[in-house]
C-alpha cells in the first residue's frame, strides 16, 4: 500500500509533503509523490524528485504531458496504484472565488476514492 | 428519402471494381500511417497530393477518405500497446487503453478502440448522408461577407484553441496565411513578397507547402533527435481482439455518446479530432466517477470507447462539411479541399448539383470504406503493431525521396524544390519548438477564399464596412467565435487561478 502526496511547488505543497512523509512512516506504508507542477514524459509518469532530501524508496510521480487536467490525472493515478490515502495541503480562499476560477483541493478532496488527509500550511508560510 | 436514393446510386459506382481497390488502398495505407507514431493522415494525403493527379477525381477522393479514416483507425493501436499515440487525436485513448494493456486486456483493448472506430464512423456517415445536403441548402445563401466570417472564424479557432499558447497559434496563422499570398495578386496584378523572383510570380504551389510543412518537416524533426528517441517496445500479445458480450455491453453506450460528442465538431473548426476526442474522454470519467465502482485508472473499457468513438465522428462529419460548405475543420481535410481545387471543383454547395456523381459515390465508399477498415482492424491489429519494427532510417529516407519526387513531378521545377526544402526546415523549427501545424495548413487553404471574399464584400459594397457583418449569419458566426475564444481564455485562466494546494 502507498499513501500518495498530491505535492505543489508552494508553501501548502511542501506542508503537504512533511505531513504524508510523517504519516507513512507512523502508518507504514509507502511514499507516492505526486508533482502537480511538472510534467512526465515518460510512460509510467515518473520524475525526478525535486531536491536530493526525498529519502531513498520515495516514488516521484507528474501528471501526464498529455493530460487534459492534471488532478484528475492524479485521482487516476491513486486508483492505479490503489493508494491508501492521498494527503494534499489547502489553503483559505473566498467562496466566490472558488465559484468563479474553481479549486483544485476540492477537486482532489471530493474525486477520491481514497480517504483525503487535508493539512494547512502554518501561518506565515506564504 | 431522395438522400437514400442518390446514396444507392452512390453504392452502385462505389462497387465497381477500380473505386473497391481504392477504398482499399486508401484503407491500408491510412492505418498503416496511423499505426506509425509521427506519421498522419495528413502527412499521407500530402505526400498522395501529387501522385494522384493520373487518377480521376472520384477516384482520388476514395482513396483521401479511406486515408482519413484509416488514418483515426490505426492510431489507438500504439496508444494501446506502447502508450505511444500514432496521432494528436489517440493521446485520449492513451490513458485508460495502455492501463487495459499494463492489466492484461490489451485484445479487448483493442477490439473497443476498433468497434468504437467504426460505431463513431457510421454513425458520423449516416449524418452526413441526411443532412448534408441540408447543410448545402443553407450555405446556398453565403455571399462573400458570409464566407469571411467563416474563414475568420476557422483562422482564429484553429489557431487559440488547439495550441498550449495563443501566440504560438497565431504565429502558426501568420506563416500559413504569408505562404498564401506570396505571388501576383489577381485583382490588382501587384507582385507581393515575389522579391523580382519570377518563379514566385504564380505563388508557392500548395503541394511544395504541405509537402514540405508536414512530411519534409517530419523528416528532418526525426533525423534531429534519431540517438534520443528510442523506437517503442512492444508488448507481445497473445490471441485475437475480442470483447465478451458484458464487455459489449459496458463500451456500447459510450460508442454513442462519443460518437455525438465527436460529430458536432465535424462542422466546428478547431484543428480535427483531437478536442472532441479529449471531451468525450473528460465527460465519460465523469458519468464514471457517479457510479458506485469507479473504473478509470484501473482500465476503463468506457474511457477508450469514447474518444475513439467520437475521433472517426468527427472525420465523418468533417467530410460532410467539406463537401457541403468548403470548410475545412482539420489539417487533412485542408489538404483534401485543396485536392478539389486541382481538380477544378469547388466544394460547397453547389458541389452537390454540378458533380452531385462525385460526392455520392465518395460517400457511399465512406460506408465500404468502414467496413473494409473494422475488417482490417478487428482481426489484424497486432499485426498492424509490428509495423514500428520497420528500421527508422530507411522509413523516413523512403519518405524523403517521395517528398521530392512528388514535387517535381507536379512541376518539373527545380525552383520547387528548394522551396519545399526551406519551407521543410521551416516546418521543423515549427515542430521542434511545439507550434501546431493545422493553423498553417488552414490559413493557406482559406488565406485566399477569405482575401477575395473580403475584397468583393467590399467592392460589391462600395467601401462600406459594416457589410461584413450585417446579414444574421455573419453575425451569428462571428457569435460563435467570440463564445469559442471567451470559453478558451477562461479555461486557461481558471487552469492558473484555481491552484491551492
Amino acid at each position: 500500500m502507498t499513501l500518495m502526496v498530491a505535492y505543489s511547488h508552494s508553501p501548502e505543497g511542501t506542508t503537504a509533503l512533511e505531513h504524508g512523509r510523517d504519516l507513512a512512516a507512523r502508518l507504514q506504508l509507502a511514499v507516492t509523490v505526486f508533482d502537480l507542477d511538472r510534467q512526465s514524459h515518460a510512460t509510467d509518469r515518473h520524475v525526478d524528485p525535486v531536491d536530493d532530501t526525498a529519502p531513498a524508496g520515495e516514488r516521484w510521480l507528474a501528471p501526464a504531458s498529455t493530460a487534459p487536467v492534471p488532478a484528475d490525472d492524479l485521482l487516476d493515478s491513486a486508483l492505479e496504484l490503489d493508494a491508501a490515502m492521498i494527503v494534499v495541503g489547502v489553503r483559505r480562499r473566498s467562496p466566490v472565488g472558488k465559484l468563479i476560477m474553481g479549486s483544485l483541493a476540492q477537486r482532489i478532496i471530493l474525486g477520491a476514492a481514497a480517504p483525503v488527509v487535508a493539512v494547512k500550511a502554518p501561518a506565515g508560510a506564504a | 428519402m431522395e438522400s437514400v436514393d442518390l446514396l444507392l446510386g452512390g453504392l452502385e459506382q462505389a462497387f465497381t471494381p477500380m473505386n473497391l481497390l481504392w477504398v482499399v488502398v486508401g484503407a491500408l495505407l491510412g492505418t498503416a500511417v496511423g499505426v506509425l507514431p509521427g506519421l498522419g493522415s495528413s502527412m499521407a494525403v500530402a505526400l498522395l497530393l501529387p501522385v494522384t493527379f493520373t487518377l480521376d477525381p472520384t477516384s482520388a477522393f476514395i482513396m483521401f477518405a479511406g486515408v482519413y479514416f484509416g488514418g483515426l483507425f490505426g492510431d489507438s493501436t500504439m496508444a494501446i500497446l506502447v502508450n505511444t499515440p500514432g496521432g494528436s487525436t489517440a493521446i485520449a485513448s492513451t490513458f485508460e487503453g495502455h492501463r487495459m494493456t499494463l492489466s492484461g486486456r490489451a485484445p479487448q483493448a483493442l477490439a473497443t478502440a476498433a468497434i468504437g472506430a467504426f460505431t463513431g464512423g457510421i454513425i458520423s456517415v449516416v449524418i452526413v448522408v441526411l443532412f448534408a445536403p441540408k447543410l448545402a441548402d443553407l450555405a446556398i445563401n453565403f455571399g462573400p461577407p458570409e464566407y469571411l466570417a467563416l474563414s475568420v472564424l476557422a483562422f482564429v479557432a484553429t489557431a487559440t484553441v488547439v495550441s498550449t499558447s495563443f501566440a504560438k497559434g497565431l504565429t502558426s496563422l501568420a506563416f500559413g496565411l504569408g505562404f498564401a499570398v506570396i505571388g501576383i495578386d489577381g485583382i490588382s496584378g501587384a507582385q507581393r513578397f515575389t522579391f523580382g523572383v519570377p518563379q514566385l510570380f504564380d505563388g508557392i504551389s500548395i503541394i511544395v507547402i504541405t509537402v514540405g510543412v508536414l512530411a519534409l518537416g517530419e523528416v528532418f524533426h526525426v533525423a534531429s533527435r534519431v540517438h534520443r528517441t528510442r523506437p517503442a517496445r512492444l508488448h507481445e500479445l497473445e490471441g485475437r481482439p475480442y470483447l465478451s458480450k458484458a464487455e459489449f455491453r459496458e463500451a456500447a453506450p459510450a460508442w454513442v455518446r462519443g460518437a455525438s460528442i465527436g460529430a458536432p465538431f465535424g462542422v466546428v473548426p478547431v484543428g480535427g479530432a483531437e478536442i472532441p476526442s479529449f471531451l468525450a474522454y473528460g465527460s465519460e470519467r465523469a458519468l464514471d466517477r457517479r457510479r458506485r465502482d469507479p473504473q478509470f485508472g484501473k482500465g476503463a473499457i468506457r474511457g477508450l470507447a469514447a474518444p475513439e468513438a467520437a475521433g472517426n465522428a468527427t472525420a465523418g462529419t468533417a467530410i460532410g462539411a467539406l463537401l457541403a460548405m468548403g470548410l475545412p475543420t482539420s489539417a487533412t481535410a485542408a489538404i483534401m479541399l485543396a485536392a478539389f481545387r486541382q481538380y477544378g471543383l469547388q466544394p460547397g454547395p453547389l458541389l452537390f448539383d454540378r458533380s452531385a456523381d462525385l460526392v455520392w459515390t465518395l460517400l457511399a465508399s465512406l460506408f465500404i470504406g468502414l467496413v473494409v477498415l473494422l475488417v482490417l482492424n478487428l482481426p489484424f491489429a497486432p499485426l498492424w503493431a509490428k509495423l514500428v519494427k520497420i528500421p527508422r532510417h530507411y522509413l523516413y529516407a523512403g519518405i524523403t525521396v517521395f517528398c521530392g519526387l512528388g514535387v517535381y513531378a507536379t512541376s518539373a521545377s527545380v525552383v520547387d524544390l528548394v522551396l519545399v526544402l526551406g519551407i521543410g526546415f521551416v516546418g521543423f523549427l515549427l515542430r521542434r519548438f511545439d507550434f501546431p501545424l493545422a493553423p498553417i495548413m488552414i490559413g493557406v487553404v482559406l488565406g485566399p477564399l477569405a482575401e477575395t471574399s473580403l475584397r468583393n464584400a467590399l467592392l460589391s459594397s462600395g467601401g462600406e464596412y459594416g457589410v461584413l457583418v450585417d446579414s444574421a449569419i455573419s453575425q451569428t458566426i462571428y457569435g460563435a467565435l467570440l463564445l469559442i475564444v471567451g470559453f478558451t481564455l477562461y479555461r486557461r485562466l481558471r487552469a492558473v487561478a484555481g491552484r491551492d494546494v
